[in-house]
């Protein structure tokens, strides 16, 4: 039986007709959020991570129900070609991108952790960074450009 | 000895990746980001059984589901022999697949393919299909299967389109038998001979993105198959095979690809999208789920490796002796070409006259074995580096010292070159570039290896003890006289490029480091004046696809080949526009410029007036490259660990790759190459895993269970590139790409020998496998 | 999960309990419920809505809410207390932060996953569940009658579970496993009073490698002992004997009664030390 459910996705108020059983990753690539990439179907791999209610979390096992009343940041919404987000220039000035299917999410989890703490340790970011499975860079520029990013929004670079 | 390097304008430099900001805001770039009215879902149904025969199958239930468009099964798909691995034609792999088979060879083989109005109504109508089996005694044991009375092939018609060895009656891929001197009298010289036995484990690429395609007709009429694959060419040529299609009726796009590592060397999910398309005239979507990439895509083929040597007090090699049994799976796609580059790909690395390499590739019921990074050369590496450490420790040589003095010199061959090549003889080279000494030299000093003994004191306790290891690795760069790589490009009104290559950037970032090298020999900016678009079959010209290390090295020649000229249209056109002397030109910044008379003309004023006012033509060339050689990039890798000897657990400290591929085109781009493939490696030498029932069915076909890594399981990496000059490559540059996935393995083995005295040769060096190793070394002593 | 027809967000504990029925599954976090297979629940009752998210200090106890979140346990000071840190420590190694930002407190412990992490840690520190039954009535239960055999029943909602602060104990968690986000190969937890350098009401529980559970031959073995004469050795052999270790496709039985046994007698050694 269908529902209605009412969410902020990016800034922007929807109402949208789903599903029970809909998951929010399907839903969310079905209104065209594109950058929730579908990687393994079970919680692991951090490909289809957004932000909810300011945490970050795996949309491919959370029913797109549970996110009624909530506000999502998918990183379509962070930033664009001429105003990127420090995340995303701090990425691409570090070549922390390979082919790019993890970036989204590892980008989304990088924020949610930046949002709540401006100076994270190098500890930190690996911390949160451990949901995010990346196959092709071995991560090691990925966590440079979040600490440069973090310096970057605390206006030091 | 000082070797020349090159530094360059916009070569040399770290540029940003030309596709990352798109990548960062999260455009829709991959092939399932476009969306297609009236898409059609597939689903597979895989084999339960390892080996079986089908008896009967019946769909009739499944046709009925409301929804459910088609059903294909080996009854009604083409039953055209084939291969699936992505090569150049003749395809050196045996042609012994059909996409359905009546009789399944392992699980996870290809059953039969539901296409339906949703990838819901598939899966339940999968489920209604109705397989009667007749189960066969399986083989999963790859040094039982030769001469096994189990046949794993019996379809008569199945062999090689080149001339070479095949006996399926015998469960028998390919045999390679190479002999360089006398290796009898070299074991003779010998003051020590070494032996080991080491056999590599099943394990996966893993790309993000997992096996997708979407085939549809466009308003022509014609096939068009948007795919994840690395080889768009050859995807292409094998559908039009399987399918009987005119090679000009079918078009691959490759968009941005989310990983490959040679999973996507292989045709896996284009020719069913493309044949429910034929029959439904809809797109048709077929999308690999994690757990069917897992049991059905491809793998590393798993070997055993005998290596015996022999070296002289003095630390000279006299003698190397290999035997690999090389398990292909159900299906022998790269069966023979990575059996050939085990040994193809490590015994040149070191001095040795007397050589002998048998292989043998075997079929067997576990999952198939294809292209991955590495190819072979991770294999044999296992058995090389840990029985280089054990001959340098049975001298009392220090391992280090010991390769410094017989690793390859530039100037130097390898009788190895030209009897062992890509499945058949190979080709005699001298090694131009060799940046080892240097790698080994600053790599030791980076890990702190001359003091290791002082440190291993300091941090020693009862139950954790520390160790230091060392390999060393070379790889090739492209299949010299066979692989082809061409790109074309087009000069616009404003003075900037269209640059169309067929080289097929799955993430590596090779569409910028072909831009790079373009913009070099023309003086551009890589963001405002160059527009590259890679791969496809309509626009781009041919290159054989991302494989074999060959797109820097073979795909950077031909855009520096075409930009020269392009080059030298710029000068001809200037000189006729300027009426001035064509020799006395030159390219200063974004003009043609005549130091004399200081006249010059810019890039737009060229480009303005060719194709509307003067002397009018499109300036823009083809080129091609097909290389001569294949010049190995050389790495040397090293280990600090910690064992626990209670548990078993090996920890990884710190670990240092110290790399050469000639000229480094983008550094932060090698160094991406670089640490992406060790931190492969270090998973698959540690924790990644397929794990199989008695039945040959997988049973971690996960991410949750199959362990690779991430950020909280890194050591401390560092890399470091020392620059050679490679002076067949473009600006001196070889390839990065495969040799550092190689490392990994050996360099933890000799660590672990070195930690606690105890020679690992099965990895993955998972803690109960330590444990017993230690536990079984404490009963022998 | 097709077979899913309604999703309900209640407002209060009460209207979710009038909710359940036998077709009815409660979600919180929801990782399990969306990836299991085999599901026959026609209607979910979301009960991340009902007041159930807090970490209350009291006096010598705190309550958590069961749909607290593991990564909100994580980032408590108050939690941090709680059995010296080891319940800190057991959420840090839940599977990863995105996970860890859903996964919570109640469904940690409402099915026996043999993965949970906090099973043990609730045995050991001798946590109460508190469980509302349909009626409305709460009813309190020890963590070790819990996990012997008193699962939430449908109808019924996990509702808190209370901690007791001891800080004079001496508490040890423990979670081996491959890879940092990985399975638990052996998930198992240790708490005692030290008196006076003798051992005092030990509680050890184990997960994973059995169902999950107290030891008590140890903990009998254990009671009194005096740390400096303690005869290692023969308490980790006890406890290979003692607990029915089950292997999987991972690893044997005999490595993980062997490890079993290491990482016990490395939690006894520690306890040794810190008494000195």
């Amino acid at each position: 039986m269908a529902l209605e459910i009412e969410v902020i996705i990016n800034g922007q108020q929807k109402v949208l007709t789903i599903e029970p059983y809909d998951l929010l990753i399907d839903v969310l690539r079905r209104e065209g959020y594109k950058s929730v990439k579908r990687g393994c179907s079970e919680g692991t791999c951090g490909t289809c991570t957004i932000i909810l209610n300011g945490r970050a979390v795996k949309s491919c096992i959370l029913l797109a129900a549970q996110a009624h009343k909530g506000s999502i940041v998918t990183v379509e919404g962070i930033g664009t070609r001429d105003q990127p987000h420090p995340l995303q220039q701090a990425f691409v000035e570090e070549g922390a991108i390979q082919c790019g299917f993890c970036i989204p999410g590892i980008i989304l989890s990088a924020k949610a952790l930046l949002d709540n703490n401006q100076s994270p340790t190098k500890e930190e970011v690996k911390q949160a960074m451990d949901g995010n499975l990346c196959r092709c860079t071995g991560y090691s520029g990925q966590i440079k450009a979040i600490l440069s990013a973090a310096a970057m929004m605390r206006g030091e670079k | 000895m000082t070797q020349k390097v090159f530094e360059g304008k916009v070569v040399g430099k770290s540029v940003a990746k030309i596709d990352s900001l798109s990548l960062a805001l999260g455009k829709p770039l991959f092939t399932d980001d476009k969306s297609f009215k009236d898409m059609v879902y597939v689903k597979m149904l895989f084999s339960p059984h390892a080996h079986a025969e089908i008896i009967t199958i019946d769909t009739t239930e499944a046709e009925k589901v409301p929804g459910v468009l088609g059903v294909l099964t080996y009854k009604n798909a083409s039953q055209v022999l084939h291969t699936t691995a992505g090569q150049g034609y003749p395809e050196p792999s045996v042609y012994d697949t059909r996409m359905f088979n009546k009789k399944v060879k392992f699980v996870g083989d290809s059953v039969a393919a539901v296409a339906a109005e949703s990838i819901q109504i598939a899966e339940k109508a999968i489920q209604l299909i109705k397989v009667e089996y007749k189960v066969l005694e399986p083989i999963f044991n790859w040094d039982e299967a030769l001469g096994n009375p189990i046949i794993i092939h019996d379809e008569e018609e199945a062999g090689y389109l080149i001339p070479v060895f095949y006996d399926s009656k015998n469960n028998h891929v390919a045999h390679i038998d190479a002999l360089v001197g006398d290796i009898d009298q070299g074991f003779k010289d010998a003051d020590i001979l070494v032996e080991k036995i080491v056999r590599n484990h099943y394990a996966q690429h893993c790309p993000l993105e997992p096996h997708v395609s979407i085939a549809y007709f466009d308003e022509n009429d014609r096939l068009v198959v948007r795919s994840a694959t690395q080889v768009p060419y050859h995807a292409r040529r094998i559908i039009a095979q399987v399918l009987d299609l005119p090679i000009a009726k079918v078009r691959v796009i490759k968009p941005r690809i989310g990983g490959g590592f040679g999973s996507k060397q292989e045709i896996v999910t284009d020719l069913i999208a493309a044949s429910f398309t034929l029959q439904l005239k809809r797109p048709v979507k077929l999308e690999y789920s994690r757990r069917e990439e897992f049991i059905s895509a491809r793998t590393r083929h798993p070997m055993t490796t005998r290596l015996k040597a022999g070296v002289k007090k003095d630390g000279s090699i006299t003698a190397m002796d290999m035997r690999v049994t090389s398990n292909t799976g159900a299906y022998g796609t790269h069966g023979l070409t990575v059996l050939s580059n085990t040994g193809s790909k490590t015994l040149p690395l070191y001095h040795c006259d007397n050589i002998r390499f048998i292989g043998d590739t075997v079929y067997t019921n576990l999952p198939i074995a294809g292209a991955y990074r590495g190819y072979g050369g991770t294999q044999a590496a296992l058995a090389m580096e840990i029985v280089m450490d054990e001959l340098a420790i049975q001298i009392g040589m220090d391992p280090a010292e010991f390769r410094l003095k017989n690793h390859i010199k530039p100037g130097e061959t390898s009788p190895i070159f030209k009897v062992l090549g890509e499945g058949t003889e190979g080709v005699e080279q001298t090694i131009d570039s060799c940046g080892l000494s240097d790698c080994i030299k600053q790599g030791a000093n980076a890990i702190g290896w001359w003091s290791r003994e002082d440190h291993k004191e300091k941090f020693n306790t009862e139950t954790k003890k520390r160790g230091f290891g060392l390999a060393c690795i070379m790889q090739g760069s492209s299949i010299p006289h066979i692989d082809m790589a061409a790109a074309y490009a087009k000069m616009n009104d404003d003075g900037s490029f269209n640059l169309l290559v067929g080289a097929t950037d799955i993430g590596t970032g090779s569409d910028t480091v072909l831009a790079q090298i373009f913009a070099e020999v023309l003086n551009l900016d890589i963001e405002s004046d160059i527009v590259v678009l890679s791969s496809d079959t309509d626009i781009t010209p041919f290159d054989k696809g991302a494989y074999a290390s060959s797109t820097t090295y073979l795909s950077g020649m031909a855009v520096k080949n075409l930009a020269e000229k392009i080059k030298k249209q710029l000068l001809d056109y200037a000189a006729e526009q300027m009426d001035l002397p064509v020799n006395e030109l030159e390219l200063v910044g974004k003009t043609v410029f005549h130091l004399k008379t200081k006249k010059s003309m810019s890039f737009a004023e060229i480009g303005t007036k060719a194709l509307y006012t003067e002397n009018q033509q499109q300036i823009g060339a083809v080129a091609s490259e097909l290389s001569k050689k294949s010049p190995p990039p050389f790495c040397a890798h090293f280990a600090e660990i910690e064992v626990d000897i209670e548990t078993g657990k090996v920890r990884v400290l710190k670990y240092v790759a110290a790399v050469d591929c000639g000229t480094p085109i983008n550094p932060k781009l090698v160094i991406g190459q670089t640490e992406g493939a060790l931190v492969n490696g270090l998973g698959y030498a540690l924790s990644e895993h397929y794990y199989f029932n008695a039945q040959g069915r997988m049973l971690n076909p996960s991410f949750g269970n199959y362990k690779i890594m991430t950020t909280t399981d890194l050591p401390e990496i560092e890399t470091i590139i020392v620059k050679t000059y490679e002076p067949t490559g473009p600006f001196g540059a070889k390839s990065i790409g495969e040799p550092n996935i190689s490392g990994p393995m050996p360099c933890l083995s000799n660590a672990i020998y070195d930690a606690i005295g105890i020679r690992i040769t099965e990895p993955p060096y998972t803690p109960d496998r330590i444990l017993k190793a230690i536990k079984d070394h404490q009963q022998v002593m | 999960m097709k077979q899913l027809q309604e999703f309900i967000y209640p407002n209060s504990i009460e209207e979710a309990l009038s909710f359940l029925d036998e077709s009815t599954e409660i979600i919180a976090g929801g990782t399990h419920i969306t990836v299991s297979k085999n599901q026959s629940f026609k209607r979910l009752v979301d009960i991340t809505r009902i007041g159930l998210n807090y970490i209350k200090k009291e006096d010598h106890q705190v309550r958590i809410g069961s749909t607290t979140t593991v990564t909100e346990m994580i980032e408590s000071s108050i939690v941090r207390k709680i059995g010296n840190g080891i319940l800190t420590k057991a959420c840090q190694l839940i599977a990863d932060t995105p996970l860890r930002n859903i996964i919570t407190l109640g469904g940690n412990i409402a099915r026996y996953y043999p993965w949970a992490g906090l099973p043990v840690v609730l045995l050991v520190i001798d946590a109460e569940i508190i469980i509302v039954d349909k009626e409305g009535l709460e009813q309190t239960i020890s963590a070790t009658k819990y996990f012997k055999n008193a699962k939430v029943k449908t109808g019924e909602i996990i509702k808190e579970v209370v901690f007791p602060v001891q800080s004079d104990w001496f508490y040890r968690y423990e979670k081996f496993a491959l890879t940092t986000v990985d399975y638990s190969w052996l998930t198992m937890a240790f708490g005692a009073k030290n008196e006076g350098g003798s051992i005092v009401d030990p509680h050890i529980a184990v997960s994973r490698i059995t169902k999950v559970t107290r030891v008590s031959e140890v903990e009998k073995l254990l009671e009194g002992k005096e740390l400096s004469k303690l005869n290692i050795n023969e308490v980790i052999q006890t406890l290979r004997t003692s607990v029915n270790v089950v292997s999987d496709y991972r690893s044997s039985k005999e490595y993980r009664e062997h490890l079993l046994g290491i990482l016990f007698k490395r939690m006894l050694n520690e306890m040794k030390e810190e008494g000195k």
